[in-house]
C-alpha cells in the first residue's frame, strides 16, 4: 500500500492551500466576531468583505466592484446567471463541453420556462470554433456560453475571439457567459477586454482558494433575477429583494473566513503571476502526455498540447475499467487521480469515452516532476502485473 | 472637532468606498452603526465634521459615490442637510 498521497486532481479542487490562505482563513474564524451589516462590530467585518470584492474585481478588470457576487462556488454562480438571466422563448448557445452546472439548469429551462438550446458540437479534441458558435446565433439568442478550459480535456475555447465577435453583432447582441472553473488563475482574463458579461468562478480551483467559495462578475448594465432572497442586512422594509448591488444577489450569511481566504489567494496567485503557474503547469502536462504516449494500450484525448489545453489530461487503458486504472493508482502507487464522466457526460460524448468515461490527471502549482514520475512509474507497474 | 453630520448611503459597499475615499483625502471620519432614526436600514454609517461637508460633497462626486445624505441631528431628529445624487441615502 502507498505510504504517501500524491494528489495530481487539481481540477476538482486545488490542494495543499497556500500558507497565506490557510493562515488568512484562521485569522478570520478567530478575529472577525460579527456577521457583515448585522450590528456590533460589524464594519470590521464589512471590510474584509468590501476589500476581498475589490481584490477580485481587480484580478479580473471589472471596474465596479460591486458587480463581483460571492457565491459558493461556481456552480451557484452559473445557476444565478443562467436562471437569473432566461426567460420564456430564449435562445441559447452553448457547446457539447458543458459541465453539467451549465447543462442541468438549462435542462430544467427548457422543461419548465421554454428556453431553446443550441449545443455545438466541439470536434474530438473538445474544440469549438468561433465560427461555429457564431453561426448559430439568431435574432433572438439572449445567452452564449462558453466553458473556457474544459474540465475533461483541458481544451481551452476561443473567448476572446467570440467576446469580440459578439460585440461587433449589429442591434439587440447575446450576452456572454463565461465558465472559468478551470481557467481563472491559469488563463488571463479581463472582463471588460473580452466582452464577458457574466464570469462564473470558483474560488477552490485554480485561485487555490477555500472550498465554498466563488463568485459571478454581473456587467454593469445586466440585471438578473436574484436565486436567493432574503437577509441582505439593509433595507430589510422592502418587501422584495433591494435593487442595488452587492445585496440584491447575497442573501444570508456569507462565508466570510471563506471569502477572507479567496481574496488572500487571489492576492498570492497574482504575486505569483498567472503566466509563470501556466508555464510550470504546462511542463508537468507536457510530462504526463509524454509519459503516457509511452505506455502501451494508452489513449490519450484532447488536443495533447500544452499550448491549446490547460493541465487537465483524460487517459484511458485498453480492457481496463478506469476505474480499475484509478483504484490501482491510489491504493499502490498513492497517486490521486479522478475517474468517471466529471460531471460533464456531454464532453465524454463530444470525445468518445461515454459511458465509461476517462481517467483524469491534472497536476497543479504544487504538483512536481517527481509526483508525475510517481504516476508513469504506477501505470507501468499496473500494465506490468496485467501482462503477467 | 465634533463629527456632527452623519453620512448615509443605500448600501454597505457604497458606505465602504466613501470611507476609503475619505481616508485616502484625509478627511476625519469616524465608521458608526446607521442611527436608527435615520434609517431602520441595518448598515453602516460614517460621521464627518459639518466643516467639512463641501469637502465630502466635491469628493463623493467625483468618486461616484452615489447616492448619499448628509444629516444633523436638533433636537433629538435628524435633519437632511445635504444630498449628493437622486435618492435619499
Amino acid at each position: 500500500m502507498a505510504e504517501r498521497i500524491i494528489y495530481l486532481n487539481n481540477a476538482a479542487t486545488s490542494w495543499p492551500k497556500p500558507e497565506p490562505v490557510v493562515n488568512r482563513v484562521l485569522w478570520a474564524l478567530k478575529e472577525l466576531n460579527a456577521t457583515p451589516g448585522r450590528g456590533g462590530t460589524a464594519a470590521a467585518s464589512e471590510r474584509v468583505l468590501f476589500e476581498a470584492r475589490e481584490v477580485v474585481a481587480g484580478f479580473i478588470g471589472a471596474g465596479d466592484s460591486s458587480r463581483v457576487i460571492f457565491t459558493s462556488n461556481a456552480t451557484a454562480a452559473l445557476n444565478l446567471a443562467i436562471c437569473g438571466l432566461l426567460r420564456s422563448g430564449d435562445h441559447v448557445v452553448t457547446t457539447s463541453m458543458d459541465h453539467n452546472s451549465v447543462a442541468r439548469p438549462l435542462a430544467r429551462m427548457e422543461d419548465t420556462v421554454g428556453i431553446e438550446v443550441s449545443r455545438v458540437g466541439a470536434d474530438r479534441e473538445g474544440s469549438v470554433t468561433a465560427d461555429s458558435i457564431l453561426d448559430a446565433v439568431r435574432p433572438h439568442t439572449a445567452l452564449v456560453i462558453l466553458t473556457h478550459a474544459s474540465n475533461v480535456t483541458g481544451t481551452i475555447q476561443p473567448v476572446e475571439e467570440v467576446g469580440r465577435r459578439l460585440r461587433e453583432l449589429e442591434g439587440k447582441r447575446p450576452r456572454l457567459l463565461v465558465d472559468a472553473a478551470q481557467s481563472a488563475g491559469i488563463l488571463p482574463i479581463d472582463v471588460r477586454v473580452s466582452g464577458i458579461d457574466l464570469l462564473a468562478v470558483p474560488g477552490h480551483k485554480a485561485l487555490y482558494g477555500p472550498a465554498g467559495t466563488g463568485f459571478l462578475y454581473i456587467a454593469d448594465d445586466l440585471v438578473l433575477d436574484p436565486l436567493l432572497e432574503g437577509g441582505t442586512g439593509g433595507r430589510s422594509t422592502l418587501r422584495r429583494q433591494p435593487d442595488l448591488l452587492p445585496e440584491r444577489y447575497e442573501s444570508g450569511t456569507p462565508n466570510l473566513p471563506g471569502i477572507a481566504g479567496l481574496a488572500e489567494a487571489v492576492k498570492y496567485v497574482s504575486r505569483t503571476g498567472i503566466d509563470g503557474i501556466r508555464r510550470q503547469e504546462s511542463s508537468l502536462a507536457a510530462a504526463v502526455m509524454e509519459g503516457l504516449q509511452d505506455l502501451p494500450g494508452v489513449t490519450l484525448y484532447g488536443p495533447c498540447d500544452p499550448e491549446r489545453q490547460v493541465a487537465v489530461i483524460s487517459f484511458r487503458v485498453d480492457g481496463l475499467d478506469p476505474a480499475e486504472v484509478s483504484g490501482f493508482l491510489e491504493e499502490v502507487a498513492g497517486v490521486q487521480v479522478r475517474v468517471g464522466l466529471h460531471c460533464s457526460p456531454f464532453s465524454h460524448q463530444t470525445i468518445g469515452t461515454y459511458p465509461e468515461g476517462t481517467v483524469r490527471v491534472s497536476p497543479g502549482l504544487f504538483s512536481t516532476q517527481e509526483d508525475i514520475r510517481a504516476l508513469l512509474d504506477g501505470l507501468r507497474q499496473m500494465l506490468g502485473m496485467r501482462r503477467k | 472637532m465634533t463629527l456632527d453630520v452623519v453620512l448615509v448611503f443605500p448600501t454597505t459597499h457604497l458606505t465602504l468606498r466613501a470611507e476609503r475615499s475619505l481616508r485616502e483625502a484625509g478627511i476625519g471620519h469616524r465608521t458608526v452603526m446607521k442611527p436608527r432614526k435615520i434609517s431602520s436600514d441595518c448598515g453602516l454609517a460614517i460621521r464627518i465634521a459639518g466643516s467639512d461637508l463641501q469637502r465630502c460633497r466635491e469628493l463623493l462626486l467625483a468618486g461616484n459615490v452615489l447616492p448619499a445624505g448628509f444629516y444633523r441631528e436638533a433636537g433629538g431628529q435628524w435633519d437632511v442637510v445635504a444630498r449628493v445624487g437622486d435618492e435619499q441615502g
